[in-house]
C-alpha cells in the first residue's frame, strides 16, 4: 500500500474516532437528537450487560401490513439504576430468520454491536405495540440506545460513545455514566410519582 | 442415434461457445467478436454434423431427439461440470471433431435412399436468411440479458438450457399445427414470418426486466424478489421471458426442417447471425447527448429483415399479414432498453456515458473527486474487489525494482495514473478488447492520460510493440468476480516483466495458474493473486500455485445468491494455496497464515448495504486470534504484514478496541512497532481513555504525518477532559 492511500484509509477513520470523543458534529444522526437527560426522561430503564440470546420474530400478516421483522436482544446485566441484577429483553425493527429473509434496517445498530457476548448500555422503553402488534420494550431511538463497552487494561469498563447529538456523545467509564445517570433517573421518578404516575 | 449425436452437439456447442480468455489481453474482458464466431463455428458444426447424417433426418424421422440431445449435453456441460473456464481449443474442439468423424464411419453402413425429395439449394435460401435474422436477434436479446446476471458462465449455462427446453417445447406442441400438410418449404415460411414477433416480444421483455419495477412485477409474479438475481429460478425466469418466443419459433422450426439439407441451410444461417450479432449495434448506434447505444436498433433492424425473408419465401397474403404485425410490435417495443445497470442499486448514479460497441457497452460513471468508474458489459473494469487501495498494492508489487515503460491491459483512471507516476514510470500504454471505446471515456479532471503519456492500442498493435520489446512491464489489472483462463507461458522479450493480476472473489480455485503465484494484499479484506509469465521475475510473496479444484459445479453456483460467493471463492483459493505451501520446504512456514486467512474468509456474511466495508466486514474472534498467532513469525513477509496491519485498522473501525489492544499490542512488539500498527494502537489507546500510552506511542512517530497530528488533537481533548 502506498503512503498515499494508507494515509487517506486510517485518515478517515481517525477522524471519525476524533469526533466521536471530541463530539464533533461530524456524524449526523439519522434518529432523534438527545441528550442524557432527554433519553432518560423519554424512556422506561438502562441495563448494562451482556448480550446473551439474540433472534428475530417474524410477523407474516398483520394490521400494519405484511412480512414485519423484530430482533430482539437478551442482555443480561444490571439495572444502570440501581444495581439490581437484571435480565431485560430490548428489540427493534429489522432482521433476518434465515439466511434470505428479513429486511435490513437504516437504523438498526450494526451487526458489530448485535453480536453475542458483547457488553452494552441500553435504553428502553416499553411498548405495547411496535409495529403490527408486536409488543416489547423497544431499543429506545434504534440504534441511538445502545452503546458498546469494553474492559481497559485495568479491568475499568469504557463506554463508547456515538458522537453528538446521541444520548452518550462521547466516550466515558461506566462509574462516569452511572453518577451522570443515576440522579437523573431519580429526577424522572419523582416527578412520575408527583403526577400520580406509576413508578418505572 | 439421433439423441446421442444431438447430446455430443450441445456439449460441444456449450464448451465452444462459452469460454472466458483466449489470450493474455482477454484476460480482463472476451473479445466479444472472436467469442461469437466460435459459437458460430460450433452452431455451423453441428449443423452440418447433424444434416449429414446418412440415416439422419430423412423426412420420416422427428427432430425432436435432436433437439432433446441438444439440451442435456448443453445442460450437462453447462450446469453438470465445474464451470467451464478453458477457451475454445479444449474439449468442444475434440467433441466437434469426433463428431465430424462420425458420418464417414456410417458410411460403411449398405447405401441408403432417403424417404423424400431432398430440395434444392437455392429453395433453402430464405430459410437461411430467416435463421441468420433469428440467431442474431436471439445472441442479442441474450447479451441484454447477461448482461444483468454474474459472468462466471453458470447463469449463461442456464439461460441456454432454459432456450432449448423451451425449444424442444415447440418441436412437440406447435410444430405439428404449423401447416401439417403443407411442404416443407411452406412450413418453414411460416415459422419464419413469427420471427419478427418473436424479436418484439423478446424485447419488450428484456426492456421491462431490465428497469426495477418491471422486474419487480415480473419476480413477484412467481414470488420472487430482486436480491435472487443470479439464482437458477431468476434465471430461468427471466430466460423464458425474454428468449421464450425465439426459442419456440426455434424449436417450431427445427422440427418442420425435416431434411439435412434444410439443417445445414438453418445451421449456416444461424451461425452468421451469432457471427454479425456483436457488431449490429455498434453499426446501429444512435443517440444524442451522453448515450449512444444500439441494441434495440438493431433488434428492430432484424426483426424487419426476418420479416422480409419470410416474405421472400414466397408470396402469401397470410404469411405477409403474420411478418408485417411482427414487424410492427419490434418497431411499438423499440424505445424500450434504458441503460439501468442492475435490478436494485442503493443509490443509483446518472452515467456520465452509456455507448455500444463490438465489445459489448460502455458505462462511465462519474465519482468523487472526478474519478470515473468504468464498466464494460456492467463488469467493473476499474476498483476491482477492494477499489484503489488494492489497485496500489497490485502495481507497487509489479513494479518493484522499477519500470520506466508499462503496459497496462485494463483500464486506466487517475488512481491507477497516481499510482504508476508514484512509481516512477514514464510511459503507459493501454490496451484491451474494448480498446476502441476507450477514447469515448469522458476526461477526468485532471485527465489521467495527461498525468501519464502513453496511447490506447489495439490488441494487435499492443502485440507487435510487446514482441518488439517495447516494454518493461506488461501488467493486467484484475477485474472484480472475473476468472479467465490465463497463458501459464508466454514468450516475453528478456528483460521484461509480465504480470496478471486475478481478483479471488471470481472462481479461481478451477483455474491453472503455472507453479507459483504471487500475492497482494491490501488489508484483510481485499488481496489478489497474480501470476508472473515474463522473463524476468516480479519480486514479491510468491507462494506454490497448487492444482485446480474442480468446484464449484455450475448448477451448485445457481442455487445459493451470488453475493455468498465470492467469499468463499477467496476461501478455497487460499486453502488451495495453504495446501500447496505444506507441501513445500520453503514456503511451508506460509501455510498456517493461508489456512488461517482462508477461515476469515469463509466466515463472511451478506451484511447489511448501510453498513461501511470495514464494519461489514466479519472478523471472527477465534479466526482472527488465529490469524495472528500464525502471522507473528512473518513479520518480514509483506502479504501477511499488510494483511493483519490491515486487520488491525479494521479493529479501529469496528471499534472492537479490547481485541485491538490485546491481540496486537504483542505483535507490535514482536515486529518492532511498525508506524501504521502504532497508530492503529493509539488510536484503541484514545478509545480507552488511555493518554498516557498513547503518548507514548505518538511520541515515537513522526510529528508531521497528518495522522499522527489527528490523533494529537485528540490526545489533547482528551486531556481536556471531553
Amino acid at each position: 500500500m502506498t503512503p498515499r492511500s494508507s494515509t487517506r484509509t486510517l485518515r478517515i477513520a481517525l477522524v471519525a474516532l476524533l469526533a466521536l470523543l471530541v463530539g464533533l458534529p461530524t456524524v449526523h444522526a439519522q434518529i432523534l437528537r438527545l441528550t442524557l437527560g432527554q433519553m432518560v426522561e423519554r424512556t422506561d430503564g438502562a441495563v448494562i450487560g451482556t448480550i446473551i440470546e439474540r433472534r428475530v420474530t417474524h410477523l407474516e400478516e398483520t394490521k400494519d401490513g405484511p412480512d414485519l421483522f423484530f430482533t430482539t436482544l437478551v442482555v443480561e446485566g444490571e439495572d444502570l439504576a440501581t444495581g439490581a441484577q437484571t435480565k431485560v429483553e430490548v428489540s427493534f425493527p429489522g432482521g433476518f430468520v434465515d439466511d434470505e429473509t428479513g429486511v435490513w434496517n437504516s437504523e438498526a445498530p450494526s451487526a458489530e454491536d448485535q453480536r453475542l457476548g458483547n457488553r452494552i448500555v441500553a435504553f428502553w422503553k416499553e411498548t405495547a405495540d411496535m409495529g403490527g402488534g408486536f409488543a416489547s420494550n423497544a431499543l429506545y431511538a434504534s440504534h441511538g440506545g445502545l452503546f458498546r463497552a469494553f474492559e481497559d487494561r485495568w479491568g475499568r469498563e469504557v463506554v463508547l460513545g456515538r458522537g453528538e447529538g446521541y444520548a452518550i456523545d462521547h466516550n466515558r467509564r461506566l462509574s462516569t455514566l452511572r453518577t451522570e445517570y443515576r440522579p437523573l433517573r431519580e429526577e424522572v421518578e419523582r416527578k412520575r410519582k408527583e403526577a400520580g404516575e406509576a413508578p418505572r | 442415434m439421433l439423441f446421442l449425436a444431438g447430446f455430443l452437439c450441445g456439449a460441444a456447442l456449450w464448451a465452444l461457445g462459452w469460454s472466458s480468455g483466449g489470450h493474455l489481453f482477454e484476460v480482463p474482458a472476451d473479445d466479444s467478436a472472436r467469442a461469437h464466431a466460435q459459437a458460430a463455428a460450433a452452431l455451423l458444426g453441428s449443423a452440418l454434423v447433424l444434416g449429414i447424417l446418412p440415416r439422419g433426418l430423412d423426412g420420416r424421422r422427428s427432430s425432436v431427439p435432436v433437439l432433446l440431445g441438444l439440451t442435456f449435453g448443453l445442460a450437462a456441460a453447462g450446469l453438470g461440470a465445474p464451470m467451464a473456464v478453458a477457451s475454445g481449443s479444449g474439449p468442444g474442439a475434440w467433441l466437434l471433431g469426433a463428431l465430424l468423424l462420425t458420418p464417414l464411419a456410417l458410411r460403411t453402413a449398405p447405401p441408403y435412399q432417403p424417404a423424400v425429395e431432398r430440395p434444392r439449394a437455392a429453395a433453402l435460401l430464405p430459410a437461411a436468411l430467416s435463421a441468420l435474422t433469428l440467431s442474431a436477434g436471439t445472441a442479442l436479446l441474450a447479451r441484454g440479458l447477461h448482461r444483468a446476471l454474474p459472468a462466471d458462465g453458470a447463469d449463461a449455462a442456464m439461460t441456454w438450457t432454459v432456450f432449448l427446453v423451451l425449444a424442444c417445447l415447440g418441436a412437440l406442441v406447435l410444430a405439428p399445427v404449423v401447416a401439417p400438410e403443407r411442404p416443407e418449404r411452406e412450413r418453414l415460411g411460416w415459422c419464419a414470418a413469427a420471427f419478427p414477433a418473436a424479436l418484439a416480444l423478446g424485447l419488450r421483455a428484456l426492456a421491462e426486466g431490465t428497469r426495477p419495477s418491471g422486474l419487480r412485477d415480473l419476480l413477484a409474479r412467481v414470488g420472487l424478489d430482486p436480491a435472487d438475481a443470479g439464482t437458477a429460478a431468476f434465471d430461468a425466469l427471466l430466460a423464458a421471458a425474454v428468449l421464450g418466443p425465439a426459442a419456440l419459433i426455434t424449436g417450431t422450426v427445427l422440427a418442420c426442417a425435416r431434411q439435412g439439407r434444410a439443417w445445414v441451410a438453418l445451421g449456416l444461417g444461424a451461425a452468421l447471425g451469432t457471427a454479425l450479432a456483436p457488431h449490429l449495434p455498434a453499426l446501429l448506434a444512435e443517440g444524442e447527448g451522453p448515450v449512444r447505444t444500439g441494441l434495440a436498433q438493431a433488434l428492430v433492424a432484424l426483426a424487419l429483415a426476418s420479416g422480409a425473408a419470410a416474405l421472400a419465401a414466397g408470396p402469401r397474403p397470410g404469411r405477409g399479414m403474420l411478418a408485417g404485425a411482427g414487424a410492427a410490435l419490434a418497431l411499438w417495443a423499440s424505445p424500450g432498453l434504458l441503460p439501468i445497470p442492475r435490478a436494485w442499486v442503493r443509490f443509483p448514479v446518472d452515467p456520465a456515458r452509456v455507448v455500444e460497441g463490438t465489445a459489448g457497452q460502455l458505462w462511465v460513471e462519474p465519482a468523487a473527486e472526478g474519478a470515473a468508474r468504468v464498466r464494460l458489459d456492467h463488469r467493473a473494469l476499474t476498483g476491482a474487489g477492494g477499489g484503489e487501495e488494492l489497485d496500489a498494492a497490485v502495481l507497487t508489487s509489479s513494479l518493484e525494482g522499477g519500470a520506466k515503460r508499462v503496459l497496462l491491459v485494463g483500464q486506466l483512471d487517475l488512481a491507477r495514473a497516481a499510482a504508476l507516476v508514484d512509481q516512477g514510470v514514464e510511459l503507459c500504454d493501454r490496451t484491451g478488447t474494448w480498446s476502441a471505446l476507450m477514447d469515448d471515456i469522458p476526461a477526468a479532471s485532471p485527465d489521467p492520460a495527461a498525468l501519464l503519456p502513453g496511447e490506447v492500442l489495439g490488441t494487435s498493435e499492443a502485440w507487435r510493440r510487446f514482441d518488439e520489446g517495447a516494454y518493461d512491464l506488461v501488467v493486467v489489472m484484475p477485474v472484480r468476480d472475473r476468472a479467465a483462463r490465463v497463458p501459464t507461458r508466454l514468450a516475453a522479450q528478456e528483460g521484461c516483466r509480465v504480470v496478471v493480476w486475478l481478483d479471488p472473489g471470481a472462481p479461481l480455485a478451477r483455474l491453472e495458474l503455472g507453479e507459483e503465484v504471487l500475492l497482494a494484499a491490501a488489508g484483510v479484506r481485499q488481496f489478489a493473486i497474480g501470476v508472473d509469465l515474463g522473463a524476468r521475475a516480479v519480486p514479491g510473496t510468491r507462494v506454490p500455485a497448487g492444482t485446480p479444484s474442480p468446484r464449484p459445479l455450475g448448477l451448485e453456483r445457481l442455487l445459493e445468491r451470488p453475493e455468498r460467493w465470492p467469499s468463499r471463492h477467496r476461501a478455497a483459493m487460499l486453502e488451495r494455496l495453504a495446501v500447496a505451501c505444506e507441501e513445500e520446504p520453503e514456503s511451508a512456514s506460509l501455510a498456517p497464515f493461508l489456512e488461517a486467512l482462508a477461515r476469515v474468509h469463509a466466515t463472511q456474511r451478506p451484511s447489511s448495504p448501510f453498513e461501511s466495508p470495514a464494519e461489514a466486514f466479519e472478523l471472527d474472534d477465534a479466526a482472527l486470534a488465529e490469524l495472528v498467532a500464525a502471522g507473528t513469525p512473518l513479520g518480514s513477509e509483506p502479504f501477511a504484514r499488510e494483511t493483519l496491519i490491515g486487520a488491525a485498522e479494521v479493529l479501529v473501525q469496528k471499534r472492537r478496541v479490547a481485541q485491538l489492544l490485546g491481540l496486537f499490542e504483542p505483535l507490535s512488539e514482536a515486529w518492532g512497532r511498525p508506524a501504521r500498527l502504532e497508530l492503529a494502537l493509539a488510536a484503541g489507546d484514545l478509545e480507552a481513555l488511555d493518554g498516557e500510552r498513547a503518548e507514548e506511542r505518538l511520541d515515537r512517530l513522526d510529528p508531521a504525518d497528518p495522522r499522527v497530528q489527528v490523533l494529537l488533537e485528540a490526545l489533547e481533548h482528551l486531556e481536556d477532559g471531553h
